[in-house]
């Protein structure tokens, strides 16, 4: 190997403690760290320094309110599994039975949610929040919405339609679109292509007769894959993990069926959302 | 040094006091959220501190310092005392996020319109009332004054700034090579001027 490139990237050790590395900058010395002795010992007391230069900033209290969301959140998010554990286990291994443990205990104890508070969590859930804190929100509404549970996830047990849409949402490459329904409501999907996994809220959709129910669809190159039905009882935002694995660039629709589902779509989608 | 930092981060919770938080995190990395409100009491100011002084707005700086901790929550159980103390696993993990939200935000370019280098540069004069803190700082300070002008503000512009590489490279009016060697031989000086020693 031409050793310029990798003396000219050993250079980078200070920008890299400092986060001030592009995404390929970090990725390309990341391999450098795993390779070279020298660059790792280096960037361990690198990155020591660059901690005092934060323990040198004044302290801070955020607001007891910060304390109380973040003590609800952890209530209701999975930890990962340790990572001896997942570096044994394949890609494709379902890891939300290992995260199951640490979700379920928690639904017994699910609090009451009053009305105004299911609304501020609405209204925290609407609002393009980031990533964990909408996934808390998201778990929260689940749980918070007893009615929504057993209409809408239909034989997909709560915690791991919950702890799905938790890793979801802690994906690095998780991602959330909202369209509208052109039969009533919105529809927000999140999705992320690494875990080849999505889910859909659905807001304000409209309850469907029972000769029928809402469907949803993996829209890729060969055509509409069915990723599962659901029903809507007209309340709030009711949500469900799709069956089957995503494709990266696959588009996720919604269709209206009859009762039970189809094998192909039988009529125009009232959504659809691109992931590409 | 850690054992300092670990006292000064104050109000011990009684049911707890002689955990250290390296203790707490293997708590946490078992489920518990008792010991994930101890951390949280102990640790919290640090991080919020931290992430303020980059982003500098308020309802921003909630919300990441609430990602960091649901990621502190979420991999406690990957954390690996061997690679270091509990709070700098923190901070480390604080400083990222800071950044990442720097990065993303349209926010962030509307604040780097508004604020000059000046400001990151002379920021030091923050006089925090814990003694301990006030200690560090100065010992920072002092550091610094070790670095060439060039070294400082680019080290600044970067830790405190959250600002990548080019960016600093731009304000500074010097090519990103430079500010690369500058960054490297500035976080190289300071680590002896404070002694840091893996």
């Amino acid at each position: 190997m031409n050793p310029k490139p990798s003396k000219d990237l050993a250079l980078n050790s200070g920008a890299y403690v400092l986060h001030a590395l592009s995404d390929v900058e970090n990725a390309q010395f990341e391999k450098l760290l795993a390779e070279s002795e020298e660059t790792r010992a280096e960037v361990i007391e690198l990155a020591d320094t660059a901690v005092e230069l934060g323990l040198s900033v004044a302290p801070v209290d955020p607001p007891a309110s910060l304390r109380v969301s973040i003590l609800d959140a952890i209530a209701t998010t999975a930890q990962l599994a340790p990572l001896s554990a997942s570096d044994a286990a394949s890609d494709d291994v379902d890891e939300s039975e290992h995260e199951l443990a640490s979700v379920a205990p928690d639904i017994g104890t699910a609090p009451v949610v009053h009305l105004a508070e299911e609304r501020a969590r609405r209204r925290w859930y609407t609002r393009p929040v980031t990533t964990l804190v909408a996934a808390a929100a998201a778990v929260a509404l689940m749980f918070g919405g007893g009615v929504v549970i057993n209409s809408v996830i239909q034989g997909q047990q709560l915690t791991a339609s919950a702890s799905q849409i938790n890793q979801i949402q802690a994906a690095s490459d998780y991602h959330r679109r909202t369209v509208d329904v052109s039969s009533g409501g919105s529809a927000t999907v999140i999705w992320s292509v690494s875990q080849r996994r999505s889910a859909l809220l659905g807001t304000g959709m409209t309850k469907l007769p029972s000769s029928l129910t809402y469907e949803l669809w993996y829209i890729g190159a060969g055509g509409a894959k069915p990723a599962g039905t659901f029903d809507v009882d007209g309340s709030t935002t009711q949500s469900v993990v799709l069956t089957g694995k995503m494709s990266a660039g696959d588009s996720i629709g919604v269709t209206i069926e009859p009762a039970g589902g189809s094998t192909k779509p039988s009529t125009d989608p009232i959504a659809v959302v691109t992931t590409a | 040094m850690l054992a300092a930092v670990t006292r000064d981060l104050g109000d011990v919770d009684a049911t707890a006091p002689t955990l250290s938080n390296e203790d707490l995190l293997q708590y946490v990395a078992s489920g518990d959220r008792r010991a994930f409100a101890e951390l949280y009491d102990r640790t919290a100011p640090r991080v919020f501190g931290l992430v303020k002084r980059l982003l500098r707005d308020h309802a921003q700086s909630e919300e990441v310092t609430q990602e960091i901790f649901l990621e502190i929550w979420q991999s406690a159980t990957r954390y690996d005392t061997s690679k270091g103390g509990a709070i700098a696993w923190m901070l480390t993990m604080a400083h990222r996020r800071a950044v990442d939200r720097v990065r993303a935000s349209q926010a962030s370019r509307d604040r780097d319109q508004r604020i000059g280098i000046r400001d990151f540069v002379a920021e030091y004069d923050t006089v925090s009332q814990n003694v301990e803190v006030r200690i560090e700082t100065e010992r920072v300070k002092e550091a610094m004054m070790r670095l060439t002008e060039l070294q400082r503000q680019a080290v600044q512009l970067a830790y405190f700034g959250g600002f990548s590489h080019s960016e600093v490279a731009t304000m500074l009016s010097v090519p990103i090579g430079t500010v690369k060697t500058r960054l490297r031989d500035g976080m190289i000086r300071l680590r002896d001027e404070l002694g840091v020693a893996s």
